[in-house]
Parts: structure tokens; sequence; C-alpha cells
């Protein structure tokens, strides 16, 4: 005789009683029932949970960089691990390093096996600065002529300003300024330490700590700032680059470096003696220089931009040139300093050409000929327009409005006055 | 020989005992004791409706003051639910110097009655 299954022999042959039979039916299907609803709820409810718990990362990640943004100023290159909110689920790493002239701020918070991560650009705002234009040379009026505006604090000399026919132009405007007139103080503000120090030659020694590419090697094309620099390095005989670099990147070359207009460029070190930005080009970055540092025609550098130009050579003047409808946003530093003075302050050294726009802040220890627009500030010993000779302060159809710098592109921190930060953009 | 019917629900069983009855409420009721603590297991991760409305509405809460820098402290009703904002210095766990004010900002949400539901917590530094 078969053997009846142990399951079957319990119900026929243990279990005599319905309604035990039919408890245990109940209770098993309502089981059934109930789990279904319960793993219905948890998928949900997961879903829910994940939401608010990514919120809660986001905040305090957003946190910890506001409390980097607060200590900005007194913070050197550092990382280091808070607990922000003194409880258990609030421990940040949060670091702070330089990238060239920007500071870059990193929110850090280990989640398991993955890190979530905020990386921050910060800028500076001034509310107090009004600054227009800032000559520091005492001795020539400024005189305008044709179309020039001086919108905002204008900082002029002993003389003071008036209006000329320059080239054959007439000054148009009903008043001089529209803004306040000031009398400057004689000496430009000095540039922050930090900016000063950055320049071919000392990031040739610095580039050292990093991984080095050559331009022919294969290397990645995007770089978080959470990582380590990439170096890309251009050969002196190969300086042309045309490739695409994002992030975390130093292109370097010991000689000169040519931008090809189809390269793009995003938040990337740019760095040589002499550096040409080919015309049509559109991109950000900081070009770094020593020697020139040219912009060609219709070349777009879009915020944040830096053009510095750093240079103590003795024997050659160096040049930044701006070409015609070239548009930066950003900042445009000239720094040269000659000990044995050999060249005036008198000699243009800067140049914006016609219909360049600048949106930020100029600064140059040698005079400017300008013939754009500045959205922003202008500081440098005085302005010179070549068709007058050296000897004369003259700003000829240029235009300095320091109330049109919009607001969504604010400084970056130029002198070593200290100043409060905000993001202006997050990094990959 | 005759065949047995193992169709549990059409074999003729035999009447139950009250012993026997009273082991089948014992079997119901532990099953539902399991159903309602698994309930409730489930409600004590926090994600229950009110908390999740109260989560949606302190975010909100939140943005709003963010975005019009709102940064006094406030006690207001909102759809039934208590929203708090309470504004403080920042006290830093470790030593750092700043000249920008840090402020921390605290969010809660209670029930009309006092219970918590949601508290969010914000740093912000003060223009």
């Amino acid at each position: 005789m078969m053997r009846k299954p142990a399951i079957a022999s319990f119900f026929l042959v243990k279990l005599k009683s319905a309604i035990l039979i039919y408890a245990l039916v109940i209770s098993l299907l309502s089981f059934l029932f109930v789990l279904g609803i319960l793993q219905f709820f948890l998928v949900s409810n997961q879903e829910k949970l994940a939401i608010i718990k990514a919120e809660y990362h986001e905040d305090l990640l957003l946190s910890g960089i506001e409390f980097l943004l607060a200590y900005d100023q007194s913070l050197s290159d550092t990382s280091f691990s808070v607990d922000l909110f003194q409880n258990e689920r609030s421990q940040l790493i949060l670091t702070k390093k330089e990238f060239g002239v920007f500071n870059i701020l990193i929110a850090e918070y280990p989640a398991g096996k993955d890190t979530l991560r905020k990386i921050a650009q910060p800028g500076c705002y001034d509310f107090e600065n009004k600054t227009a234009l800032y000559l520091c040379n005492s001795i020539y009026e400024l005189k305008l002529g044709g179309n020039a505006l001086l919108e905002g604090d204008v900082y002029l000399p002993e003389r003071g300003i008036s209006r000329a026919n320059v080239s054959g132009k007439s000054y148009t405007r009903d008043s001089l300024v529209y803004g306040t007139a000031l009398k400057t103080p004689g000496i430009l503000p000095k540039l922050a330490q930090r900016i000063i120090k950055y320049s071919p030659e000392y990031l040739k020694k610095e580039i050292t700590r990093f991984q080095i590419f050559t331009i022919s090697d294969f290397y990645p094309k995007t770089r978080s700032f959470a990582e380590k620099t990439l170096v890309i390095q251009c050969p002196a005989g190969n300086p042309d680059f045309s490739d695409t670099l994002n992030g975390n990147f130093i292109l370097y070359s010991s000689d000169s470096l040519i931008i090809h207009k189809n390269a793009s460029l995003t938040n990337v070190l740019v760095c040589a003696p002499k550096i040409i930005v080919e015309e049509g080009f559109t991109g950000n970055g900081q070009f770094i220089a020593s020697d020139s540092l040219i912009i060609e025609k219709e070349a777009k550098l879009t915020f944040p931009t830096v053009l510095l130009l750093n240079s103590k050579n003795e024997k050659a003047q160096p040049r930044l040139l701006l070409d015609e409808n070239v548009q930066v946003q950003g900042l445009v530093i000239l720094s040269y300093e000659n000990k044995e003075n050999h060249y005036s302050t008198a000699i243009p050294l800067l140049w914006i050409g016609n219909q360049c726009k600048v949106m930020g802040s100029v600064y140059s220890t040698h005079a400017v000929y300008h013939r754009g627009e500045i959205w922003g500030s202008l500081y440098c010993p005085q302005l010179t327009d070549l068709s007058q000779g050296l000897n004369e302060n003259i700003l000829l159809d240029g235009q300095i409005s320091k109330r049109k710098q919009p607001k969504v592109m604010p400084d970056f921190q130029l002198f070593d006055k200290p100043l409060k930060s905000r993001v202006i953009q997050w990094l990959p | 020989m005759a065949s047995v019917n193992t169709n549990i629900f059409t074999q003729k069983l035999p009447a139950s005992t009250l012993v026997e009855a009273v082991i089948a409420l014992v079997i119901l009721l532990t099953s539902l004791t399991a159903t309602i603590t698994m309930i409730s297991n489930m409600y004590g991760d926090g994600v229950t409706k009110p908390g999740v409305e109260a989560h949606i509405r302190l975010c909100e809460y939140k943005d709003e003051t963010l975005q019009n820098k709102l940064y006094t402290d406030e006690r207001k009703e909102v759809n039934g639910l208590i929203l708090e904002r309470k504004i403080s210095p920042y006290q830093p766990s470790i030593p750092v110097n700043s000249k920008s004010q840090l402020l921390q900002l605290r969010f809660t949400a209670y029930t009309p009655l006092g219970d918590t539901l949601s508290t969010q917590l914000r740093l912000i530094v003060l223009e």
C-alpha cells in the first residue's frame, strides 16, 4: 500500500476537527495577503525613505559647503573631518584646495560603499565696492573723447577730468562721471599674494606633484575635482591644442600654447609663457602666461574665466591683448614687475580692442588701451590712446560701468582684503 | 478498498470539541498578532503618511526660508501641522576663525499635540 504524503496524513489523521483545518487555512491565506500588502508598502516606503535620505544628505552636504565658505578666508589647503550637527549622522569630510587662482571646496559624506559628494567653486562679492575706474597716476588729467562712459565711483588724478576732442571725436555725453568722482590715493591696491604667485615658472614646479600625460598619450577627457589633478603637457615644438578637456586638468607647455577654435575647455587651467586663443574659440578656464597672452577676435571666454599675465622679465615687455569683439566673463590681470624700471608704466601693455566686452574686474600694473566695454572695475596707472602719445591720460570710446556688472558673475579675491564668499558654480 | 477523500473542502469532517475550538482561536490570534507586529514595524521605520506629509511641508518651508532669506524664528500652522523655524548662531565642534556669521537653521514639524514628525537642519552663511 502506498504511503500517504506527510502533510496529507497530518491533515487526515492528526486533524479530525474542521474548525482547526479552517483556522489553519484562513491563517495561511491571511498571512499571504498581509505579506503581499507588506511587500507593496515596503517597496513604496523604501522609495520614500530613499528620497527623504537623499534630501537629508543634500542638506548636509550643502551645509558642509556653507561651513567651508564661512571659513574660506582662514583655511589654507586642508582636509578635515567634522561632525557638523554633533550627531552621529552628520559626519563629513571637508576639503579646501587651491586650483590656480580659484579655490575648490569639497564636502563628502561616506554612505556605505559610496561617497556622496558636493564640489563647489566659490567667488566673492563686495557690495561696498562701487569702483568703476581707479587711476593711480596723479599727474595728467583724464580726457574723455567720443562715446566714452564712466559709471560708478571714479578715482581721478589731481587735475581731474575733462571732455576733449580726440582724433576728431568730441565727447558726446552730458556728464563726465555717472557716479562719484574721487581723488586717487596715488598707488594701486596690491594684488592678493595668491594671485601674484601664479606664473608658468611657479606651476612648472607644482606640476611635478601630479600625473603627467603628453598630448600624444591616451588620457581621460573629464576629471573630477575630487581626484588628483592631471597634467597634459604639450611639447615645445607642437603648441597646438584642439582636444576636449573638462575639469581638473592643467594644460601646460614650457614654451607656447595655441588653443584651436575647435578645442573645448571647461574649468581647465591653461599655463604657458605664451598663449594664443584662436579666433572664434568658446570656453572657459584660467589662462596663465608670462610673456604674452593673446585672445584673437570673436573669442568668447565664458564665466568664470581668468586671464592672468604675470611677468618679471627685465628684458622684454609682456603684453595682454584682447582683439576685436572678444568677450571675457571674469578677471583680466596684468602684473609686470621690472625692478630696474626700464619700462614706464605709461606704456600700454594691456589692450582692450573695439567692441570687446569684459564682465568683471580688470587690473593692470601698466597703462591700458581701452576701446571696448568693461562691466565691472578697471584698476590701472593710466589710460592711453596712442594717437595722442604716451604722456596723456585718455579714454576714447571706451566704456566702464560698475552698475552693469551682472550679479550672477561675482568677483574673485583680487586684493588681500577679506571678502565674503559664495558658490559661483558646482563642479563635477 | 474505499478511496479516501483528501479534499479538505469537500470531505466530511467530524465536529469540533471545545478544546479544538480554543486551539483554532489561538492560531487565529497568533496570526493576527504577527500581522499587527509586522505592520507596526513597518510604520516604525518613520515613514508614516503624516511623517511624509510633514517632511514635504518642511521642505517647502525650508525652500521658502532660503529663497526669501527669512532668518528669524517663526512658528505657524499649516494644514493641521505646526511648522517651526529656529535660527541660532552655529557653534562649530572644531575651533575655526571666521569673519562670516554662520547660522544654524532648524526646521521642525509637530502634530497639534506636540509630537515631533520631522526635523531638518541647515547651515547658512549670513550675507
